[in-house]
């Protein structure tokens, strides 16, 4: 409640930025990362860094910076990856992280289960092409690689998918491509 | 669209509408934002303090701590100590004709050219993988108007090869003629092959050397090899980085470059490297291709991030108001600008970047100054003259 005192006084309007936005940006840290404790970091990261820009009225569109800065943020976590799994996995059971509205719908998703198999990079090209329907350029730029590198994540990383959800008709092309 | 594409869309929206924020995500942000207006308050007052004193001593810098100066500050500074982020890491460097190590403790010089020879040293590459306990350079040397590649080694501080020419078919254009010029030389991630730009007219030609305790390896596939730039004419490239696993493709790595151009983004030069460990450029795809800048202002003059990374995490920009070093161009965005006296070496063939830590160092060829640059944006000078850095990594 406090925070919210703070959010009408101190944050003015950047308690409404937060609003529109933080389910956004949570639901794209756990698409990018398949982590719901890392997602809440990663979307609290985020607005802290997009708060420092909004402040100086440098953010035009919001929605779009907030998007990159998620992206980067859970980007930038692949370094981490280790400490950072062995982190979630010592606080599996506690009440921190996103909330699941169904528990076990992700569980049965087949599709969701080999998208977390994916590579780090593949998955997050994967997300942002398919769930926030970004262009190959804006995929290239937003996570500041080549337009090729992006295509050839796309490709590889659904060519993957084809191969664990159907291994039998994979099988039956011959195997597919490495 | 595919199915497995339409299955992909289906699963992703499905597992997006299952998350729901937790309510404490706000006070994770307000303290965020408290956190960092702390830092930012401190690093003011320790940067007047600084100034008023007008002396920062390096080696404390240099080991993350500064104790503030005995003055009388305009507005009291609201602690007496803080911690500033700043490299801590060594730096290798080269100014004149000494090759230097700075370290938080000392600067010491390793090797200096023999006077006779003329020579200077104007850039420095550590090799990836190397310590102070074993250190592998190579450096770029001009003399009457010739650029040369050189090489050296320590082996526990003691020098087992030094400033060694390369020679033979591993020999540099520019050394043969003062028309030609030599870039600065990038190290493959691994330390397997060392490569830079032979530029003699309007033609750019990559020269990739293996690398086997010196210049090539005598296997016919990883010794050496050339690729020819298709690039407009008239303007040289400057190589900045190399960089592995940018794609899924096995082998695949790129070399990052700048222009002074005016271009807002960068230049790539894909490598792939074979099952037999030879080098070559993807069949059908360009030899250079212009990647799109971010979205901040002006336009690059230098690049760097992490080896094993694809995101570029600093950038130098060229803007109307000077050159501006901007950390996490793709992300947030924070712009930091740089001293003037980096400013009369704005362009990309005289500024460079070494990554340190979560900081980075900006240098001056030219000027032969360096700066720290700290993640809350706190710059720091290193107090020797440096024409050229690298660090290791």
């Amino acid at each position: 409640m406090l925070a919210m005192v703070r959010a009408a006084t101190e944050e003015g309007s950047f308690a409404a930025v937060f609003n529109a936005h933080h389910r956004q940006a949570v639901r794209l840290a756990y698409l990018l990362t398949s982590d719901a404790f890392q997602a809440e970091d990663i979307a609290a990261e985020a607005f802290a860094k997009v708060y420092v820009r909004w402040k100086r009225g440098e953010v035009r569109d919001v929605g779009a910076y907030l998007r990159r800065a998620v992206a980067n943020e859970a980007n930038s976590k692949l370094r981490r990856r280790y400490l950072e799994r062995r982190e979630s996995s010592r606080r599996s059971g506690d009440d921190r992280g996103v909330r699941l509205v169904d528990e076990d719908a992700a569980d049965r998703d087949e599709v969701w289960a080999a998208l977390a198999r994916l590579p780090d990079r593949q998955r997050h090209a994967v997300v942002l092409r398919y769930y926030e329907d970004l262009s190959e350029a804006e995929t290239a730029q937003l996570l500041g690689c080549s337009v090729g590198t992006v295509k050839s994540q796309v490709s590889r990383g659904l060519a993957k998918l084809e191969r664990m959800l159907d291994p039998a008709a994979d099988a039956g092309r011959g195997g597919g491509s490495r | 669209m595919t199915r497995i594409e339409q299955r992909v869309r289906d699963s992703l929206q499905a597992r997006a509408t299952d998350v729901e924020p937790t309510p404490d995500l706000w006070d994770a942000v307000d303290r965020r934002i408290t956190r960092r207006r702390r830092v930012r308050v401190t690093a003011w007052a320790l940067a007047g303090a600084a100034a008023l004193a007008a002396v920062l001593v390096v080696p404390g810098l240099l080991t993350g701590t500064i104790s503030l100066p005995d003055i009388e500050p305009i507005t009291p500074p609201p602690v007496e100590e803080v911690e500033v982020d700043v490299p801590a890491e060594p730096l290798i460097v080269v100014h004149d004709r000494d090759l230097s190590v700075v370290t938080a403790q000392e600067v010491r010089t390793l090797v200096t050219l023999p006077e006779e020879g003329e020579s200077t040293f104007v850039h420095v590459a550590v090799r990836p993988g190397s310590t102070l306990d074993d250190l592998t350079v190579v450096t770029t040397t001009t003399a009457e108007g010739f650029h040369d590649l050189r090489w050296t080694r320590l082996v526990d501080g003691e020098v087992v090869v030094a400033h060694t020419a390369f020679e033979g078919a591993y020999a540099p254009a520019a050394a043969a003629s003062t028309t030609a010029s030599l870039s600065v030389p990038v190290w493959a991630p691994d330390g397997s092959a060392v490569a830079w730009i032979d530029q003699v007219g309007g033609d750019a030609t990559l020269r990739v050397v293996g690398w086997d305790d010196g210049p090539g390896t005598g296997d016919p596939a990883t010794d050496n090899t050339a690729f020819t730039l298709e690039l407009p004419a008239g303007v040289p490239l400057h190589l900045q980085e190399w960089v592995g696993s940018v794609s899924t493709v096995e082998g695949m790595t790129e070399i990052r470059a700048v222009r002074d151009d005016l271009t807002t983004g960068w230049y790539t030069i894909p490598l792939l490297r074979q099952a037999d460990g030879a080098w070559s450029q993807p069949a059908g795809a360009p030899s250079v291709t212009a990647e799109p800048g971010p979205p901040v202002d002006g336009v690059t003059a230098a690049l760097a991030g992490v080896t094993d990374d694809v995101v570029v995490r600093f950038m130098v920009r060229l803007t109307d108001v000077g050159a501006v070093l901007v950390t996490d161009p793709y992300g947030t965005a924070v712009s930091t600008a740089l001293p003037d006296d980096l400013q009369p070496d704005a362009r990309a063939a005289a500024l460079w970047l070494a990554p340190a830590g979560d900081g980075v160092v900006v240098g001056g060829s030219e000027a032969g100054v360096a700066w720290a640059v700290a993640p809350d944006g706190t710059l720091t000078p290193l107090d020797v003259p440096i024409r050229w850095g690298s660090t290791l990594r």
